[in-house]
């Protein structure tokens, strides 16, 4: 088939997949590159088969033994191939870009969309039949019924499930297939000790319980998985070992087979060992993040604050003449191209949303030590520039940005914004700080963090969520509330347009906030709009907590729970509270500036001009706006969010507000903390979008409502400066889970074309 | 403290070629940036600077683009793994100028 015929992914893969995409700054990174693109992405069914094999063995067996063994299975089950060019090893998959997916949170889609994964135009996944089969008939039916999102299904009411699924004002979908996500681990202390510290560790308190004590039958069992997983890395790292061993023997070209040789001997130290050259401290870097994206499920380990962590080892090598600047960069190169061979799965549905296969890494450079000096340094500005040359779309590479940070930096990290490709993200050091301060404390609390804890670990996971390396655990893109739609509801007493996307057209889709000819003032709407925002969070917060207690008990974490401070020693699995600081489920406000726009167009054109009544409004948004074009145009006329108008900004900022304060209010259920507000929510708007009716701003129904924070599509008009001066207005320590700004600059502003 | 900058890098295989930098934007650029988070207390921000018409191009020849990428919200992504209704949406969004 030539390519033209192509469409989507399937076209994307088949025109990448020659000599287009050999980027990198040296031939090695370049075929590097090559090999990422020659292979398609594909479903590796060993996680599934280790899983169904330790459980069906296990039957009846403590919940947290059957997790352990299973997660110490699939290291055992992990390949050990070793291919041309490569300097790092081992790999999360049989085949490059393989997604090693977890079929105990995936299973109930699995079973509908298997038929068609092959040949979906977004996402697509090859699978072998003899693998499609094994899955449809054995694997499957094992999980279907047991995957989290079939659990929670007996919780609730059938409308319940659908509504938080299928409604599109409160929704869930995106949390229940991940869980195991969201993550720094400590990286500073497994690359400067490895795993057998914790195995050392696991094995003392193991020995120390006492069997007269009643707690020790349960904490015998944590001790006992952990020490079984880290045997299994430390079997794994071995094997790996031999493996370049052996294709070191069969190797003719003398300087690959040093290399290979190499390769064996660093396999023998990490990760099991302490790292003793940056090279080592690359691969622990690289296998445990994949180590922890194969165990969970779901996106975004995140490698943090790379070039604090990583300097002493890079200082050392080029001080005894072992590494250059260039050999580091080239490391540097292959970690990202690694990485985004790390493929997402996700079912048809949500990859008509997300598309794109990214899976969330991120490195984070510059930011403060922990004195409050400037941190950045050398690999700060290699890690920024090592992104020009590799051009890969993961990790997400972010400057943590603060006033004392050197304007070379920000340049290098501005050109590199200019290069077109999304990177880097830029973040604001003090207000990550505040936010990490609250994190999880609820409204007047304080976070369990401590200043020093902050400045020296504190980065962002994911897209923008404010967390620590090795302090924090906890899902943080979790409820969906789309607040267009609560608006639209504030206006139609709770129910939802007619022939828009999902379920409930035409019905009662939140709560009845009250008659439009009632709401007589716009004090009294205004009331109405922030109910239903409440009602719609408290809603997700409710399905949330049930699938919590579901994960707590039955979907445990050992690596992520090795990789915490503190959890051994509390003997708490990182799923039920073994973190410092637990966070999630969160609550992410999609469609902001719709709803914005929305309220500002509504006090102007009902409340002070009196133009039309709220009922006119509801019956012209119902009606799309068809046969009320006038209407229309008033509406769209009012100020907009992002222009620096105070009639508008000031809604914003309240509402905003009140986003955050109902979220902080609802407890977790782990560890008696609080639930953290963000607006981040990616490619959802669009998803959203689709299943809400036309807003009083103007917009059509079914058309993209609003991105994260962003102004409105095409309503912010006053240039750059004047949507910053809105955006300065809102109080951002309030988003203790982050949030996320997209602004347009053109390339041809900041270079000649090329 | 000495920097990339200043030790420069040799890498003579690399298939990166340096763009030619209009000075006065970047600086309005990093300006910007700086202002936006250091000065108004903004927590982030991510850029697309794909100029429109070249996204409008590629909506409609995704075959000539295969290693365009462009930031959706969060992540990057290849322009030709992306759903249409989203490719309109990033196409639909504010592009700014100084």
């Amino acid at each position: 088939m030539v390519a033209t015929e192509l469409k989507g992914g399937q076209l994307g893969q088949a025109i990448r997949s020659g000599n287009v995409a050999k980027s990198g700054s040296t031939k090695r990174t370049q075929e590097l590159n090559g090999m990422l693109h020659a292979n398609r992405p594909n479903v590796d069914i060993t996680r599934a088969r280790a899983y169904t094999k330790v459980y069906r063995e296990t039957e009846g067996q403590p919940p947290l033994r059957r997790r352990y063994r299973a997660a110490a299975e699939v290291y055992r089950s992990l390949s050990d191939r070793v291919y041309d060019y490569e300097q790092l090893v081992g790999w999360p998959t049989q085949r490059i870009r393989g997604a090693n997916f977890a079929i105990e949170l995936h299973a109930h889609w699995l079973a509908d969309d298997l038929p068609n994964l092959r040949d979906r135009i977004y996402d697509p996944f090859e699978i072998s039949d003899e693998d499609r089969k094994e899955l449809q008939e054995d694997l499957i039916p094992y999980w279907k019924d047991k995957t989290p999102t079939a659990q929670w299904k007996t919780y609730v009411t059938p409308e319940e499930f659908d509504r938080a699924q299928n409604g599109g004002v409160s929704d869930v979908s995106n949390y229940i297939c991940s869980n195991g996500s969201h993550f720094i681990p400590r990286w500073t202390d497994v690359i400067a000790h490895g795993f057998v510290k914790y195995y050392e560790e696991a094995k003392a308190f193991l020995a120390a319980l006492d069997p007269n004590d009643p707690q020790s039958i349960d904490r015998r069992e944590f001790y006992l998985g952990l020490i079984e997983v880290c045997e299994a890395i430390r079997d794994w790292a071995e094997r790996l070992s031999a493996s370049c061993a052996r294709k070191a023997e069969t190797e003719s070209d003398p300087v690959r087979k040093e290399e290979l040789l190499k390769m064996a001997s660093m396999m023998q130290r990490v990760p099991w060992g302490p790292a003793t050259s940056f090279y080592d401290a690359c691969e622990t870097a690289w296998c445990v993040c994949f180590f922890l994206f194969v165990e969970g499920a779901g996106p975004s380990i995140t490698w943090g604050r790379f070039d604090q962590y990583m300097y002493p080892y890079y200082k050392a090598d080029v001080e005894a003449g072992k590494l250059t600047p260039e050999g580091a960069l080239e490391l540097i190169e292959e970690l990202y191209i690694r990485v985004t061979s790390n493929v997402w799965f996700q079912s048809t549905n949500m990859a008509y949303i997300f598309g794109g296969y990214y899976r969330y890494p991120h490195l984070d450079v510059g930011g403060l030590d922990e004195n409050g000096k400037d941190a950045s340094n050398e690999l700060s500005y290699l890690c920024l520039r090592a992104m020009r040359y590799a051009r890969t779309t993961s990790p997400a590479v972010c400057l943590m940005l603060h006033q004392k940070t050197p304007d070379s930096l920000l340049l290098e990290a501005c050109e590199l914004a200019a290069e077109g490709m999304g990177h880097p993200s830029f973040f604001n050091c003090e207000g990550l700080y505040d936010m990490l301060e609250r994190r999880a404390a609820g409204l007047n609390g304080h976070s369990h963090y401590t200043r020093k804890q902050i400045l020296t670990y504190g980065s962002p996971i994911g897209c923008v969520e404010p967390g620590a390396e090795g302090l924090q655990y906890g899902h943080t893109d979790s409820g969906i509330i789309n607040v267009a739609g609560a608006t639209l509801c504030a206006l139609t007493n709770g129910v939802k347009a007619e022939g828009v996307d999902g379920s409930f057209c035409g019905k009662l889709v939140t709560y009845e906030s009250g008659d439009p000819q009632d709401l007589t003032t716009f004090e009294a709407f205004y009331a109405a709009v922030k109910g239903q925002v409440e009602y719609a969070i408290k809603e997700a917060h409710a399905n949330m907590l049930i699938v919590e207690k579901i994960l707590a008990e039955q979907f445990n974490l050992p690596t992520f729970t090795m990789l915490l401070e503190g959890a051994m020693e509390k003997c708490k699995d990182a799923t039920t509270g073994g973190a410092l600081v637990n966070v999630g489920p969160t609550m992410n406000m999609c469609g902001f500036a719709t709803m914005v726009d929305s309220v500002a167009a509504i006090k102007k054109v009902v409340y002070e001009d009196k133009e039309a009544t709220l009922a006119q409004v509801r019956d012209a948004c119902l009606a799309n706006f068809v046969g009320y074009e006038e209407l229309r145009a008033k509406l769209k006329a009012a100020p907009t969010f992002g222009n620096d108008l105070d009639f508008v900004d000031e809604i914003a900022a309240d509402l905003w507000k009140h986003f955050a304060t109902v979220s902080a209010r609802l407890k977790l259920y782990r560890a008696g903390q609080y639930c953290d507000a963000a607006v981040q929510m990616v490619q959802s708007n669009v998803g959203y979008g689709a299943m809400t009716g036309a807003t009083p701003n103007g917009r059509l129904a079914k058309m993209p409502i609003s991105d994260t924070m962003s102004a409105t599509q095409q309503a912010d008009r006053n240039g750059p400066t004047a949507a910053a001066r809105s955006y300065g207005k809102l109080d951002y320590s309030l988003y203790t889970n982050g949030t996320l700004l997209n602004m347009w600059i053109s390339q041809s502003e900041m270079m000649e074309p090329s | 403290m000495m920097t990339i900058r200043d030790t420069g890098l040799h890498c003579p295989k690399s298939t990166y070629k340096l763009p030619t930098y209009k000075e006065a934007g970047l600086l309005n650029f990093s300006n910007l940036v700086r202002t936006m988070l250091n000065d108004y207390g903004v927590y982030h921000v991510q850029f697309n600077t794909i100029d429109k018409k070249t996204l409008i191009d590629a909506k409609q020849h995704p075959e000539q683009y295969p290693t365009l990428m462009v930031r959706v919200a969060g992540y990057s992504v290849y322009w030709t793994d992306l759903a249409e209704r989203v490719q309109d949406d990033i196409i639909n969004r504010t592009e700014h100028q100084f």
